[in-house]
């Protein structure tokens, strides 16, 4: 990748967390990592200690989201959507790891792990009305 | 994390090292270890090894006794407290299942996302029966509760088991890398596993176990403080309660929960 191809990557990157909200959950985009290894926890993470795995005859892996949501005066009580992982093709990505109560002011570091297949080259990570380009992300090697 | 002491030892030198060293060094040592444990990638059973465990017969039980039959990990049997003349559910959930922290996580964990109270009362029980036995534990959760529950509520028991061999990215259901360890890390499901999947995968209540499966993952967390209480109405309105308590109606399961009342009846 050229110089200042690779610059504008790492702006872009930059710029990209700029926190996103929905309905009162500040969210921003902390990083990317792929694996076949990890830790099931809902957000706010407590002490689970189940971990989920990618079998040795399967071509997935995980693509694991980590983000820092805090919960503004102005969140709306009620259910937080699941997120979801956009690839470049446009097909969804589910987790059954969910939003818990999140109390007024609070903030917490938590990561989202979604099953694609080896080497997809991802697009958007999705919460409600918050949308983040993670494919930028993952190129500037965050 | 658990410390292999013998392992430790053997990786300062040896009882006669440790003994030497200074309180500040087995402070380093010991961290330094768990740090090295830390670091290196968990070996896990094979298939093979696992059997091959199995023809220990000098074990205390074999690996699919329940609970109530078996010593706790401090080595001793639980304590048996007698139970009311007409046991209810609720009973069973005080003197036999207790403190069932799994189950309690798993249906509050339905509860707060919103799944129905059929689902809700099948992720309270749908472990219970591993208090009695273990093997098939589906199958025979969903056989000790059938009388008394929903339809809904015993599909998504019955076939829960099944359905946890089986990854699922609609659901966000993943392969627990705790089977790794239980079933062997090269395990494949049996036949009948194979089929029953094929067949619950096309039911139309497929979505229910899996349900179940789904909040079975995010249940394991030792600090959860949870309670019977939010299930109470829903027991209420969902479990059919007998007159003459469970053990004493006559079901075709009656026989299942006088066990679980009477763990040391000889026959």
């Amino acid at each position: 990748m050229a110089i200042w191809t690779r610059g504008l990557v790492v702006l872009a990157a930059a710029a990209l967390q700029t926190p996103g909200i929905h309905k009162g959950l500040e969210i921003t985009l902390k990083g990317v990592v792929r694996g076949k290894n990890v830790s099931l926890q809902d957000c706010p993470p407590g002490d689970n200690i189940v971990r989920g795995v990618i079998r040795p005859v399967e071509k997935n892996e995980f693509a694991t989201i980590s983000i820092e949501v805090k919960a503004l005066a102005s969140l709306t009580p009620g259910p937080i959507p699941k997120p979801v992982l956009y690839d470049e093709g446009d097909n969804v990505y589910k987790t059954a790891q969910s939003f818990g109560e999140l109390p007024a002011s609070s903030t917490y570091s938590c990561a989202f792990s979604f099953r694609v297949p080896t080497g997809t080259k991802l697009s958007r990570f999705v919460v409600g009305e918050a949308s983040f380009d993670v494919g930028a992300l993952e190129r500037a090697g965050k | 994390m658990e410390i292999d002491r013998r392992a430790f030892i053997a990786s300062v030198g040896g009882a006669a090292a440790l003994a030497v060293m200074t309180s500040e060094q087995k402070a380093d040592a010991l961290e330094r270890y768990m740090h090295q444990q830390l670091d290196a990638p968990e070996k896990f059973p094979t298939v093979a090894e696992l059997e091959a465990k199995n023809e220990d017969l000098g074990r205390a039980s074999r690996r699919g006794a329940g609970n109530l039959f078996v010593p706790t990990r401090e080595g001793k049997l639980r304590p048996i407290e007698k139970m009311p003349d007409k046991p209810a559910l609720l009973d069973f959930f005080q003197y036999r299942f207790a403190p069932a922290s799994h189950v309690l996580q798993s249906a509050t964990r339905a509860l707060k996302t919103g799944m129905r109270e059929e689902i809700v009362l099948a992720c309270l029980l749908h472990d219970v029966v591993l208090n009695m036995i273990h093997p098939d534990h589906g199958w025979w959760g969903a056989q000790l509760v059938e009388p008394y529950v929903p339809e809904i509520t015993t599909f998504a028991i019955r076939y829960h088991q099944t359905l946890r061999f089986y990854p699922d990215t609609e659901f966000g259901y993943e392969y627990p890398e705790s089977y790794f360890r239980t079933f062997g890390e090269d395990y494949q499901p049996e036949p009948y596993l194979q089929r029953t999947y094929e067949k619950v995968r096309n039911h139309k209540w497929y979505e229910h176990p899996r349900l179940v499966t789904v909040n079975d993952l995010y249940s394991f967390d030792r600090n959860a403080v949870v309670t019977i209480d939010p299930f109470v109405d829903i027991i209420g309105r969902h479990f059919k309660q007998p007159a003459e308590g469970l053990g004493w109606d006559d079901s075709p399961s009656s026989h299942m929960w006088r066990t679980m009342i009477w763990p040391d009846r000889p026959l």
